[in-house]
């Protein structure tokens, strides 16, 4: 070796040296949360730190299990905040140098490196697909279905079904189809069907018209139409034509008969045209306001149960900071007779709100009231009534673990025609992870007071394999009051079965079964009686 | 030589300029953090990272589904379920659609257990029925504003009482069922007014039907005297024995009305023949 070698040699060790040095720090001793969200913490530690999956990692209160792991961060289930610190397991122990293979002579590296050189690899352009193309690519559900209701001492009716749902379904030219319909045969039937009695088989078409809507550009629909976000406004057999912006704000207006409200078929005592607006935006996650939607349909509906008349309707929806989501709707009209609007008044009213004040609690709570201006069955007997009803719930739900949640659940509904309302409220705890990702456990109470007074409990598990299999179980106990001559106790049980036969096809089976306890003879005979439902579905999406 | 080589490669250059890939400045340059070297289509990206955990359907859901033709997709996106999923209840449950619907599957769960969450409890016999048979409107699929009144839904089997039992209109029987019948069946109401008259929820003659005592139902009239003129006693207490064990009771007929003016087996009364008709 030459002395120039030797120099050469000497630097390159003293500079080897020197960059082992800087990257064999002292390990470190501690770690800490970047983030936390209600069940998962962002770590800033990885494997280099010696964090694995599955690993328990101790926080200053509580713990959570690690997720996943790359080099250098983690993720872990479990509770705590964002600064939390953890203590790091001891570095693993240095591996004992392995002996490298003696380095290949020049020559050899030569030849390698010219075969490298002159191999042929030729680059890979990128070519990006059309527009938007694999957002229009659409999706359909289809599936058959069998349905078994049965009654003691009655017997079993049984209808078969075929259901067909198509969302986005590309025609070209930037046109696309939507499908919504159900056929239904009732294959057995016995004791009294109200519902259609006489009609054996039924078709239902709640949708099958052709769209054509693209960003900054018109966009419009025909053929049975399902108002793409018009609020409020029913299926109609007709168009819906607007301009919709570069970022998504849509006006236009709508027209058409609407069908007949049980049979669908197309009518023409229900007619309506009008116009809407329809806008809605995302914003910067560092804004108070995260998103916000706002819809509105004013319409001149003409209906042979309540002659002509001006609807209108909005909706507002809002997303203010992470905690909470705001939600309003209001629909009101009047009655057009002589050329003057009369009789305005509320006809529906929405109000939804749901905070989350810390990561761990969560509050809902709505406020709904249906004027109902608008013709309504009202049971078999065809009944229109115009009565109101209004309904109002509140829950609250702490979760002081990832594996334990409370809640205490309540609400009011009343008939403000008839003057009955029930209000309820209890609570319940949950184990939604009692067996990780694969069991959870749930039990409830329900205190009951109105009209029909009463109390009930459940006990529900829910067990899954994720994309494979979903069981969920539930029993219940039933007390009511005031429905009968006596108070009534019932015990049910109900499982819901998904199982996934592959990437395309899925098996649903639902099975429920009740009977009454308290089998109290009456003078004519027992009152008591078991119920059965079944239903099994064979469903595809594509 | 360098212009005929110009001239070449744009001879056998595609037809069209190819376009610079669509990542802005400001975007993720780490390919490897979504892209595999198997495939540069088949794109993995840890989803729950964004705050919004993809399940069930969500996970086979294309990215520009809901992410627009945008190409950043860390431009904010709403996550509230009307964002992306049309209504067709017309709002009538709000933006909750996870009350009744399932990530894993768009087939409602809503039963009878959670029907008690509104002011018409299912119990009995409506446990198990279609929801058409109440909630008629299919145009809507709005389940509101059904009626919580028996005789609504049941009219016509109101109406059928005069050929199957009693005649409950000549009869003068209201139409709030829930007084007489359990919500398991029609058949084995109660009948509290009897009662008064002639005792059959207790005693011996618990359990009976209509028809073991009385002859005829179509006829049947209440008219608050205790008198139908259709009680026929001697069906099961036959006379040939009651004579015999009526022997040392003065006025003994055997006669469906003599019976009830001893026996008349009312709660008041209790279960055993009246004092003042005995005279054993």
């Amino acid at each position: 070796m030459t002395a120039r070698g030797r120099i050469a040699g000497a630097l390159l060790a003293a500079s080897l040296g020197a960059r082992a040095s800087q990257s064999d720090p002292a390990p470190r001793r501690t770690g800490s949360v970047l983030y936390a969200t209600s069940s998962r913490l962002y770590l800033d530690a990885g494997s280099r730190e010696g964090l694995a999956p599955g690993r328990i990692v101790q926080l200053q209160k509580g713990t959570c299990r690690v997720e996943q792991v790359s080099a250098t961060r983690a993720t872990c289930l479990g509770s705590g905040r964002a600064g939390d610190t953890f203590g790091l397991p001891p570095p693993p122990q240095p591996r004992a140098a392995a002996r490298l293979a003696p380095l290949p002579a020049p020559a050899v590296v030569e030849q390698r490196r010219s075969i490298l050189v002159s191999a042929p690899h030729p680059k890979v352009d990128f070519h990006e697909g059309s527009s938007g193309l694999e957002a229009r690519r659409g999706s359909a559900d289809v599936g058959i279905g069998h349905t078994t209701w049965w009654t003691a001492r009655v017997g079993a009716s049984s209808q078969e079904r075929v259901d067909a749902l198509i969302r986005d379904f590309p025609l070209g030219a930037g046109f696309t189809l939507d499908v919504d319909l159900s056929a239904r045969r009732w294959s057995r039937q016995t004791g009294p069907i109200s519902f259609r009695p006489d009609a054996v088989t039924q078709l239902y078409v709640w949708e099958a018209s052709i769209s054509r809507r693209t960003a900054g550009g018109p966009a419009f629909s025909v053929g049975r139409v399902r108002p793409y976000r018009v609020p409020g406004q029913v299926i109609l057999d007709g168009a819906q034509a607007g301009w919709r912006s570069e970022g998504g704000t849509e006006a236009g207006i709508f027209g058409g008969v609407v069908p007949d409200a049980v049979t669908l078929a197309p009518s023409i005592d229900h007619g309506t045209f009008g116009a809407y607006w329809i806008g809605q935006r995302s914003y910067p996650g560092d804004s108070s306001l995260r998103f916000l939607r706002h819809e509105a349909r004013i319409a001149f509906v003409d209906t042979a149960d309540l002659g002509k008349r001006v609807q209108g309707e909005a909706l507002l929806e809002a997303r203010i900071t992470r905690q909470v989501d705001f939600a309003f709707d209001v629909r009101g009209g009047g009655n057009l007779t002589g050329g003057s609007m009369n009789g305005m008044g509320l006809e529906a009213l929405r109000i939804d709100v749901s905070a989350r004040p810390l990561d761990s609690v969560n509050l809902l709570g709505s406020f709904r009231y249906d004027g109902l201006s608008i013709p309504e069955l009202d049971g078999p007997g065809r009944v229109l009534n115009s009565g109101a009803v209004h309904h109002v719930d509140f829950s609250a739900a702490w979760e002081p673990m990832d594996t334990l949640r409370f809640s205490v659940l309540s609400g009011l509904s009343s008939d403000l025609l008839s003057h009955t309302s029930r209000r309820w409220i209890g609570p319940e705890i949950a184990l939604p992870r009692l067996l990780g990702d694969s069991a959870g456990l749930s039990a409830g109470y329900f205190r009951e007071d109105g009209w029909a007074p009463g109390s009930s409990a459940w006990l529900q598990l829910l067990a899954r394999s994720p994309g494979i299999f979903q069981l969920l179980a539930r029993f219940s106990w039933f007390r009511t009051t005031g429905i009968a001559p006596v108070d009534l106790d019932e015990l049910g049980a109900s499982a819901a079965v998904q199982a996934q036969l592959g990437r395309y096809l899925a098996l649903r089976l639902s099975v429920f079964g009740r009977t009454t306890l308290n089998g109290q003879t009456t003078p004519f005979g027992r009152a008591t009686g078991q119920v059965a439902f079944a239903d099994l579905e064979l469903a595809g999406t594509f | 030589m360098s212009v005929l080589l110009l001239l070449m490669a744009a001879a056998t250059a595609p037809g069209s300029t190819p376009r610079a890939p669509p990542v802005r400045a400001s975007m993720e340059t780490r390919c490897e953090a979504c892209h595999s070297v198997g495939s540069w289509t088949k794109v993995t990206f840890d989803h729950s990272k964004t705050g919004f955990p993809l399940e069930g359907r969500h996970v086979s859901t294309s990215c520009r589904a809901c992410h627009g033709s945008s190409q950043d997709f860390t431009e904010p996106v709403a996550t509230s379920c009307a964002a992306c999923h049309r209504d067709v209840h017309l709002g009538e449950f709000g933006n909750r659609c996870s009350s009744c619907h399932d990530p894993s599957s768009w087939a409602s769960r809503f039963g009878p257990d959670a029907h008690r969450l509104t002011n018409f409890p299912l119990t009995g016999r409506h446990a198990a029925i279609p929801c058409e048979e109440c909630h008629l409107n299919q145009r809507d699929r709005r389940f509101t504003r059904s009626t919580v009144d028996c005789y609504t839904c049941h009219q016509a089997d109101y109406a059928r009482t005069v050929r199957t039992a009693i005649d409950h209109l000549r009869a003068g029987f209201g139409t709030d069922c829930k007084s007489c019948h359990f919500p398991t069946r029609f058949k084995g109401a109660t009948f509290p007014a009897h009662n008064a008259c002639f005792q059959i929820t207790a005693g011996p003659h618990a359990g009976i039907s209509c028809l073991d005592c009385h002859s005829s139902l179509a006829s049947f009239t209440p008219t608050g005297t205790c008198t139908t003129n259709t009680a026929d006693c001697m069906r099961c207490h036959a006379c040939s024995r009651e004579t015999t064990s009526h022997a040392n009771v003065g006025g003994f007929q055997c006669k469906n009305r003599k019976c009830y003016e001893c026996h008349t087996f009312t709660p008041r009364a209790g279960f055993a023949p009246s004092p003042a008709g005995v005279r054993r």
